[in-house]
């Protein structure tokens, strides 16, 4: 490869990534991951680029930043001393899991940033970063690209805000990759205001005994689709995912969770949590699979669903693709109810009104995630969103 | 005792071909519906039945889901659609051919008829050839027919209620059953009556590449109820054969209906049945499905609850062996009136390669307040060669509900096999055990001849199971 090629990359990347796109088909609605959602509501015509209807998320960062790398990717592939780490894994996600939407995004993101860890950091105070919107943009897409080295770990929170009063498509990929004995604690809040659609594509590749804790909260939005991968690639490599989704009106919201058991001794586990209320509708579909070399494997899946009215809809399909005997353990559950009268008749003898009995019980449903969200102060603003949504407050 | 336990497939004889009365030739034509439906002497609108089943088979496209690669094997025009073994329908055991007989005598089923069975309708190629219904359901008004002779002898019944739970349109397989059925079962329980003893049918393919379209029938009117039993064994033979049946079942206010099959086929049996029940107000129906044999089985056993309080309940066991085998099976219930239950218990053992899917639907409609539902599958992994996937599907439309769903997978753990082999028993007695513990909800289910085949079957199986 030469000089000039190399200083292109990024560029070319960019043109073959939408040559790509073009020629891959819109998603069939027949496969599984689609049934929920029409693939048609996050398609958008590149004719309308680069006109300047397309805009950046500013990117803001707060926590204590010693030790850490984060900065624009556009920026850091600029920089010298990150453009070797960018060379590398760029586009390595979407490369093994071919996707429409995120060769879209890598056809035409415009921001998004890269973070990295150098070998044996470790930041304990959580950082923040918050992507906003211009308010004005009818479509963004961003790219993130996560790289820990070897033994280094970080608290890492994931604010995006968009609060817009005219329709927006956002197109998000996060590419993660997790080194010897990292740990990412990772936590996504998605506040997006109920004229936004998205699609949030991440995946992660994780090596021998790296641990990535991942938390979804889905407040906001109109159509929120979420497609969340992780590749346990060495052994003992663990991923843990919590999700929490609190719907009302017609707000709709479509999660997928892959999660792959590739080597000996790897342990996943994951949590989903849906309260619907209104006319809202949650998909939630999950793919375990455990390969042929992944032995003495544990592998938990749980989605639970509250439905709050008789026009909320819930769907859950959890698989799991099973090819060795000797797991130590792989099960998943899925319930779907409404708030127990058991559970309302007690707290109501207790002297509390039906609506605030309600309440303390929707909280408790959502509570085990919700106490996974690594900053207290951030844990607090969610619950008081939480609360606003459920009109307590 | 000497146990035939070569890995050889138990049945694996066939009859010599000559005595068929007629055959038809291979592949799928407008003619040969016609001719099939012609030599029936069906009414005309079964005749356009078919026709228009036949137009919607060559339009529907394969499933897009599944084994997709396995189906795509399946050569439509390489299979005989209809094949009659005998002239005339056949009162007594005696005057059944001795050439047929002979293939039963081996499968045992005349000393299962002999002790309790109410009526057996043999089905030997794609025709019924025996039939005995016994003098107390006839004093009662059951009717236990083949399928053709009912149409022939009740067109007002079979005319109301055929095809008006699976049309037609429903899938590629349903629609292929349309055009070209022949023989099955048609029963129909009058108000009030019930049906004590199992109504019982045996099914068998011979003939190579043939293919078999059974329909099956069964109405339980107001508050009866009728146990039904279907069993399968094929001989084994080196070109593929697809089996595709249409079952229908319709239980009416408080009426039950149990439908067992334990099917056995070949390994080069393609098994692709579509199989629904609907239960009206306060009905129960049972689904109680065992597959053994065949090479791909796709068959998701369906309860629609319409009525209200009804009750629906699937139990299922598979049995992958081999990696030349693919049991896809499930269940899917739809709620579709309040106040409606529903259990599924799924059980799938794979071993040696093979592969075994739970493929299962729960619905919610709107409307269906005060719903229970629970889905539970076991999955049980005898080797690191085998395969077992579970895709089930929730789908809930209505707040008032209770759905629970759980699924486990796992393999026969060291300490179970530990604790059994140091009460004296050898691994391979020890692992039967356990298999046969991880089955019993299922086997427990059947009547006793039934449990005892399962169980010699399993045991035949499992040979080989250890090292």
């Amino acid at each position: 490869m030469t000089e000039v090629l190399v200083d292109n990359w990024l560029e070319e990347k960019k043109r073959q990534a939408k040559t790509a796109y073009e020629n891959c088909p819109i998603p069939d609605k027949v496969s599984h991951l689609w049934k929920y959602s029409d693939p048609e509501c996050f398609e958008y015509d590149l004719k309308n680029l680069p006109v300047c209807s397309s805009g950046k998320l500013k990117l803001s960062v707060s926590g204590n930043l010693n030790n850490v790398v984060i900065m624009e990717l556009s920026e850091a592939y600029k920089n010298e001393k990150y453009k070797e780490l960018i060379l590398k894994y760029f586009g390595k996600h979407t490369e093994s899991y071919p996707n429409r939407l995120a060769l879209l995004n890598e056809s035409i993101w415009s921001s998004g940033y890269f973070l990295c860890l150098k070998k044996n950091q470790k930041v304990e105070e959580p950082i923040t970063v918050k992507l906003s919107s211009d308010g004005v943009s009818d479509f963004c897409a961003v790219r993130n690209l996560i790289v820990l080295e070897e033994g280094s770990s970080i608290n890492l929170i994931d604010e995006i805000v968009a609060e817009n009063k005219t329709p927006l498509l956002i197109n998000l990929v996060s590419e993660i990759f997790l080194d010897k004995n990292s740990k990412l604690n990772y936590a996504n809040i998605q506040l997006y205001s109920k004229e936004v659609t998205s699609h949030n594509f991440q995946r992660a590749k994780l090596e021998e005994k790296s641990e990535l804790t991942n938390v979804f909260i889905a407040l906001g939005g109109k159509i929120s689709k979420v497609d969340l991968g992780a590749n346990l690639s060495k052994s003992h490599a663990q991923v843990t995912t919590y999700g929490i989704v609190l719907g009302d009106n017609n707000q709709k919201f479509d999660h997928h969770t892959t999660v792959e058991h590739n080597a000996p001794y790897t342990k996943s586990d994951l949590n989903f949590r849906v309260a619907l209320k209104g006319k809202a509708r949650s998909a939630y579909t999950g793919n375990l699979k455990i390969s042929h070399e992944a032995i003495k494997s544990d592998a938990h899946q749980e989605n639970r669903n509250l439905l709050l009215s008789a026009d909320a809809k819930a769907e859950s399909i959890p698989e799991l693709e099973i090819l060795t005997n000797d797991v130590t353990r792989c099960n998943h559950g899925v319930t779907v109810g409404q708030i127990d009268k058991d559970q309302l008749y007690y707290l109501m003898t207790r002297g509390l009104e039906q609506g605030e009995a309600e309440q303390i019980i929707i909280e408790g449903f959502l509570e085990p995630t919700l106490s996974k969200i690594p900053d207290k102060a951030l844990n607090e603003e969610v619950s008081l969103r939480i609360k606003k949504k459920l009109g307590v407050v | 005792m000497a146990l035939e336990l070569n890995n050889e497939y138990q049945y694996g004889f066939h009859d010599s071909e000559e005595n068929y009365a007629f055959k038809s030739t291979r592949g799928l034509t407008k003619e040969i519906v016609l001719s099939i439906s012609k030599m029936k002497n069906e009414p005309k609108w079964m005749t356009e039945f078919r026709l228009k089943a036949l137009e919607i088979f060559y339009k529907k496209p394969m499933p897009k889901w599944g084994n997709t690669g396995l189906l795509a094997e399946i050569d439509f025009e390489n299979i005989f659609y209809y094949v009659k073994s005998s002239e005339k329908q056949e009162k007594n055991w005696e005057d059944v051919p001795k050439e047929i007989k002979n293939t039963f005598d081996r499968l045992g089923i005349p000393e299962a008829e002999r002790k309790f069975l109410a009526g057996v309708s043999a089905q030997y190629e794609s025709e019924v050839v025996y039939h005995s219904l016994r003098e107390d359901l006839k004093k009662l008004g059951v009717l236990f027919l083949d399928m053709d002779s009912g149409l022939r002898e009740h067109p007002e019944i079979v005319k109301k209620y055929f095809a008006t739970i699976i049309p037609s349109e429903d899938n590629k397989f349903a629609a292929l059953n349309s055009a070209v059925w022949s023989g099955g079962s048609f029963i129909y329980v009058p108000p009030n009556t019930n049906v004590e003893i199992p109504l019982q049918a045996y099914f068998r393919i011979n003939t190579e590449n043939m293919g078999q379209f059974e329909r099956t029938l069964i109405i339980a009117d107001e508050g009866s109820s009728v146990h039904y039993i279907e069993g399968c064994t094929a001989p084994t033979y080196s070109s593929d054969s697809l089996h595709s049946a249409v079952v229908e079942l319709i239980a009416l206010k408080n009426a039950k209906i149990r439908y067992t099959t334990i099917q056995n086929w070949s390994k080069n049996v393609y098994n692709l049945v579509t199989k629904r029940a609907v239960a009206h107000e306060g009905a129960v129906v049972e689904w109680l499905d065992g597959n053994m044999g065949s090479k791909l089985t796709m068959k998701y056993p369906s309860i629609y609850l319409v009525g209200e309080r009804a009750h629906g309940e699937v139990v299922s066991v598979a049995l992958a062996s081999g990696s030349d085998q693919h049991q896809d099976a499930g269940a899917k219930i739809v709620h579709a009136a309040p106040n409606t239950t529903s259990v599924i218990t799924s059980k799938s053992i794979s071993r040696n390669g093979g592969r075994a899917t739970y493929r299962g639907l729960l619905k919610v409609h709107k409307g269906a307040f005060n719903v229970k539902s629970t889905v539970k599958c076991d999955a049980l992994m005898l080797d690191e060669k085998s395969r077992s996937d579970t895709y089930p599907t929730m789908e809930i439309d209505e707040k008032g509900v209770q759905i629970e769903h759980e699924a486990t997978v796992s393999k026969i753990e060291d300490e179970k096999l530990f604790y059994l082999m140091s009460r004296g028993l050898s691994e391979e007695q020890a692992k039967l055990m356990i298999v046969n513990g991880f089955m019993e909800p299922f086997v427990k289910e059947l009547p006793m001849e039934y449990a005892v085949e399962l169980n010699r079957l399993i045991e035949l199986e499992m040979e080989g199971a250890v090292g």
